[in-house]
């Protein structure tokens, strides 16, 4: 009989995999095409609504203390139409304002907080918004239930969308839920929202924590502050529904004791929802050997840009968290 | 049409089906001519130190150009005609041995061979060795014990690594064990522990083999002529079979290791009656990873500040067999292999525990039915269950999922003359998918509890194959091999709209009943010309179908994918594929072999852009099928005998989907093509039990989607992509050394090895992968990464027996 003693690997086989193996890649992208991104949201009720325009770049962004307003060029000289299933229509126009920023000439454009006060910080005093893509419309109103229709005419190219809005649903009530940190003990809240649905039942909702639409576009963001929710995998509605900030590269932001909180929520069709989850699994699904092949997200604007253009009815919830 | 009807039948290849039986009818009267009256001689041949059996040793008549080799159970037979002769038996990594019998009617020789062990004499390679005439297009046999030649990774000899450095084969990512075949997917390869299908052979997310090597008898990988007893694959078969246990003697071993140990037990339970086998390894490497990590943290290694200790990575697998010599003709063999694996690693799997688990059982009966005649029948179960959990502060909850394979076959091997040998069979296997399930793991969980139907298929498959000579210059191997396949209910069908983006309608079937019948014909043909004593041509024209559908969206392959059988959308794949090799032996061990083939791939998939396949019971609607082919060739040089050894390859390959809806509708390569691979080993024994080896490796790099251009949407940078695997990764270069040298007490109370090796020599950071993410500093800024396994990696190992 015999019997095998083995002693096998020494320390310095495994130390390999304790150190970093990852490293920034050297990647030159091709030139390409120049394409159009369009990114605009309609909501029930007066307008007046924004479109933003602005150019797909084939450079690798970094920061770089520049505010990503000035990172994509924006596109002007664009003629924009929207109309709805009851031939209203209307053109845009270039826009000096957009909504949660007010503009002075000595100060440039300034942040309104959610009490209605000045914020500190002022933009571009020498380069009017305009000048970033922006269009807004004259007269629209939107309504729930009915379908509404983009037309972008740029460069001599057409770029089409249309999106229903279905019926609002109701936010009832939000808690807030005590949350631990693992890490540091540190103690945050999470919200969540008990709501009804109305009208024409929907299986994908929106829900985001700030009103308008471009004010990330002016700040160092760690946070992109959307959630969707799938009713598919889960419709508990008795017992409400968790929105994390989901895609937090800060740990630092989060909701605190007494902190003023806006949640908006807003039913949205099929392919929103898959917009934003394709936009949502480019945080987590990074292209890596254990992800899925990755892809551009599946816009519903015809014509080859990018963006998406949507349309909704909100529901609003303002309070603190307690 | 009803949904019944959905799979037509395919009727060009019903008529050709009544061609091939014509072809089938005619060369079994061709073969019948053949049979004189001649005297057999059969037996087994076994091992002579652990009396295992032994498969493909080379049977020669001396005084003539007759010869056979051992089936795959150890059994052969030979025409030999009256009087005195001479029996050689030969087998690489064993000293030939010769018998001289007088025979005058049907006799019965066991062999017994011995192994070589450290000496390695020159051998001068005889002209037109057996080997070569039997042995059919694209077969590639392998030795246990070779596996141990080439460099390992951290010491751990590993059955599909080794694999990789075969021609003809390639791997989709360097490190991992996915094979890619003849440019095929890894999923096109089937392979099988003690003839029981596995389907997810690897441990710790693909970077260990499945098997303990110490287990491994023999591996037999099939991928040009696929004899018709092989199907289910569109690449290759990759069979693995186990040791046998010894009627002889007990022989045990322990191996402790710094991230795995392993035990060995082999032991007659009733002597030259009754053998036993178990062996088994255990990985606990995510605890030596974390005590390591806190001492260099504690150390102070900068790159080791921010280093967690809560990495969980541990597996272990084992394999036993029983063996029961009943008579002196039959034997039973009664064999389980079992491997579970438990993974937390967060910078790898986004903070999911998975957990993943193979089991097989496998009865066997072997039969000499008489001194022509041999039969192997099989039952045997594969179950691979898999689950994630993921303990989310919101989304707590467990993903599983199943797949559980009952199937039996019985294999005859008929030898028909002295040239001539048939073997034919039937099988079948059913199949119970169970695509997915979700559980809340806790009452606060705010995730519902939702089951994916079960799916069920059966395939059968009843198969001839007819091996002979002509004129002892042409070897015609032919075979048929017909599988009929259904779905079984209960089940819930969709029908989807023309698109295959809206369910149109759906309807249950009930348990038990048929549904999406659909058969195939599969011919096979080889013909091997032995155009000298020195060369042989051999060509090779298969059908292989596969029935069975990986539905992963991952590059590599994660535990968490799942299979599906084929149905009215996922219609079974086909290759059609033409191969041809030239194998030239010279003088001292050298030989060169060139095989090029060319495959045409029908109904492969992949999948949509943006496809949802998480829980999706209409997952029809994110996978595109189409067409592909894919086409190339190897040249090897190499020399298999004397103190130095060597092999020499480089094999280019290219393969192309086409598939409506996805890459616009155009050609695209699939992750795994890698097109051009450049191997060259070398096994250099300096004497004294001093053996150096080494191995450099150079290819292309494999395919991936990068982003072409950014967007920003809301205040975060998004990325463009439009080609699918449109960028090619670098190539790929890697340099392993190894010295082996054996070492024994003065009074041989001591026998071993020490092993020391050192893989990546040249410490290049090859590309593993690369990704894209918005960076920790602004959702404004993408960031693109490469991950590279390792540089160096020395290891040692030291190997000790004591008597």
């Amino acid at each position: 009989m015999n019997i095998q003693l083995c002693f096998k690997g020494l320390c310095i086989t495994v130390l390999p995999l304790l150190f970093g193996c990852v490293e920034e890649f050297e990647y030159k992208i091709p030139n390409g095409e120049k394409r159009v991104c369009i990114v605009g949201r309609l909501s029930v009720g007066n307008g007046p609504f924004y479109i933003r325009l602005t150019e797909v770049i084939s450079k690798i962004p970094r920061y770089d203390n520049d505010f990503s307003i000035n990172l994509f060029p924006a596109i002007k000289n664009a003629k924009i139409f929207i109309s709805d299933d009851f031939g209203n229509t209307d053109t845009l126009v270039p826009s000096i304002e957009v909504p949660g920023f007010k503009y002075k000439p000595d100060k440039g454009y300034y942040r309104i907080d959610l009490g209605g006060n000045d914020t500190f910080f002022t933009y571009d005093v020498n380069y009017p918004i305009y000048e970033k893509g922006f269009y807004k419309t004259k007269n629209l109103s939107v309504v729930d239930n009915r379908r509404y229709y983009l037309v972008v005419d740029v460069e001599g190219k057409r770029y089409e969308a249309n999106e229903f809005v279905n019926s609002l649903p109701k936010i009832d009530s939000v808690e807030f839920l005590l949350k631990t940190s693992p890490k540091d003990g540190s103690e945050s809240y999470i919200p969540k929202i008990f709501f009804t649905e109305n009208g024409n039942v929907n299986n994908f909702y929106l829900v985001q924590f700030h009103d308008d639409l471009f004010y990330d576009l002016y700040r160092q963001n760690y946070i992109w502050e959307f959630y969707i929710i799938d009713k598919r995998i889960s419709n508990k509605f008795d017992q409400g529904f968790i929105v994390d900030l989901t895609k937090n590269l800060n740990s630092n932001t989060k909701f605190f004791y007494g902190d003023s909180i806006q949640i908006i929520l807003s039913s949205i069709t099929p392919d929103a929802f898959n917009y934003f989850s394709s936009l949502l699994t480019q945080f987590d699904t990074d292209g890596g050997a254990y992800s899925s092949t990755p892809s551009s997200p599946p816009t519903n604007i015809k014509g080859g840009a990018l963006g998406y253009f949507l349309a909704t009815a909100r529901a609003e919830f303002h309070g603190k968290v307690e | 049409m009803s949904f019944f009807n959905s799979f037509k039948i395919d009727k060009k290849c019903n008529s050709l089906g009544n061609k091939y039986i014509i072809i089938l009818f005619l060369f079994f009267i061709k073969t019948n001519y053949l049979i004189a009256q001649n005297i057999t001689i059969s037996g087994e041949i076994h091992d002579k130190a652990t009396g295992e059996l032994l498969s493909n040793v080379s049977i020669i008549q001396n005084n003539s150009e007759v010869g056979t080799i051992s089936n795959s159970y150890g059994f052969f037979s030979i025409q030999v005609s009256r009087g005195k002769q001479i029996l050689t038996a030969s087998h690489i990594g064993y000293n030939d041995l010769a018998i001289t019998i007088s025979v005058e009617s049907d006799t019965v020789i066991n062999f017994s061979i011995e192994k070589k062990y450290f000496v390695i004499d020159e051998v001068i390679i005889k002209s037109n060795t057996n080997k070569n005439r039997n042995s059919i297009a694209g077969l590639k046999l392998i030795n246990g014990k070779d596996l141990i030649n080439l460099p390992n990774f951290m010491g751990e000899p590993d059955v599909l690594k080794f694999i990789q450095n075969l021609p003809g084969i390639n791997t989709s990512h360097q490190g991992t064990t996915n094979l890619s075949v003849k440019g095929g997917s890894n999923d096109q390869n089937l392979i099988v522990i003690d003839e029981a299908p596995i389907y997810n052979p690897s441990h710790a997310l693909n970077f260990f083999s499945i098997l303990n090597s110490d287990a491994v008898r023999e591996i037999k990988v099939v991928s040009g002529y696929f004899p018709a007893k092989y199907g289910g694959r569109l690449s290759s078969i990759i069979e693995i079979m186990t040791r046998e246990g010894s009627f002889e003697k007990t022989e045990a071993s322990i191996g402790l290791g710094l991230i795995s140990s392993r035990i060995l037990l082999s032991t007659p339970l009733l002597k030259n009656k009754v053998a036993f086998i178990f062996s088994s390894r255990v990985c606990y490497a995510g605890a030596v990873l974390n005590s390591f990590g806190n001492i260099g943290k504690a150390i102070g290694f900068y790159s080791l500040k921010n280093f967690e200790s809560n990495k969980e990575l541990r597996f272990y697998d084992y394999s036993s067999k029983i063996n029961f010599k009943l008579t002196e003709k039959t034997r039973v063999y009664l064999s389980t292999f079992s491997s579970k694996d438990h993974l937390y690693f967060e910078s790898l799997i986004n903070s999911a525990m998975l957990n993943w688990r193979n089991s097989t059982s496998t009865l066997r009966i072997n039969n000499i039915i008489s001194s022509k005649m041999f039969n192997n029948t099989t039952f045997y179960l594969s179950n691979y269950h898999y689950s994630y959990l993921m303990n989310d502060e919101t989304i707590n909850f467990e993903w599983k999922s199943k797949i559980s394979e009952y199937g039996f076959k019985s294999d005859f091997d008929y030898y028909l003359t002295a040239n001539s040998h048939m073997s034919f069979g039937a099988g079948s296997y059913l199949t119970v998918f169970y695509p997915g399930e979700v559980l809340p793991i806790d009452s606060i969980s705010h995730v519902n509890r939702i089951r994916l139907d079960r799916k069920q298929s059966v395939l059968s498959f009843l198969y001839i194959n007819n091996s002979f000579l002509i004129r002892k210059i042409f070897g015609v191997d032919l075979g048929l091999r017909v599988c009929d396949f259904f779905n079984l209910g209960p089940a819930t069908n969709y029908l989807y709209d023309s698109n295959l983006s809206l369910v149109v309608d759906s309807f249950k079937v009930e348990s038990g009943s048929i549904f999406g019948k659909s058969y195939r014909i599969e011919p096979r043909i080889g013909l091997t010309v032995h155009v000298s004593s020195m060369q042989d041509l051999k060509f090779s024209y298969t059908i292989n179908n596969q029935f069975l559908h990986y539905i992963s969206n991952s590059t590599i392959g994660l535990p968490t994918d799942i299979w599906l059988p084929s149905n009215r959308y996922l219609k079974p794949q086909k290759a059609n594929q033409l191969s041809f090799e030239s194998i030239t032996n010279f003088k001292k061990g050298y030989n060169i072999s060139f095989e090029m083939y060319f495959k045409n791939l029908v109904n492969v998939s992949d999948f949509i852009d943006n496809s949802f396949i998480f829980l999706n019971k209409y997952i029809e609607t994110q996978i595109r099928s189409g067409n592909g082919n894919s086409y190339g060739f190897s040249l090897a040089l190499e020399k298999n005998y004397g103190k130095f050894k060597s092999n020499c390859s480089y094999f280019f390959s290219k393969t192309r989907y086409k598939i409506e809806n996805i890459n616009l509708g155009r050609p695209y390569s699939p992750s795994w093509d890698i097109r051009n691979n450049f191997n060259i080993s070398v096994n250099y024994n300096l004497g004294d039990k001093l053996e150096l080896s080494s191995l450099f490796k150079i290819t292309s790099g494999g395919f991936i989607t990068m982003p072409i251009g950014f967007f920003n949407f809301y205040g975060s940078t998004f990325s463009v992509f439009t080609k699918r695997n449109g960028y090619q990764l670098p190539n790929y270069i890697r340099w392993d050394f190894q010295v082996r040298k054996g070492i024994y007490s003065s009074r041989n109370m001591i026998k071993g090895e020490m092993v020391f090796s050192i893989i990546n020599v040249l410490g290049r950071k090859n590309v593993f992968s690369t990704f894209s993410k918005q960076s920790g500093i602004s959702l404004n800024e993408i960031r693109i990464f490469y991950i590279y396994l390792h540089t160096i990696v020395p290891s040692f190992t030291l190997n000790i027996s004591l008597k």
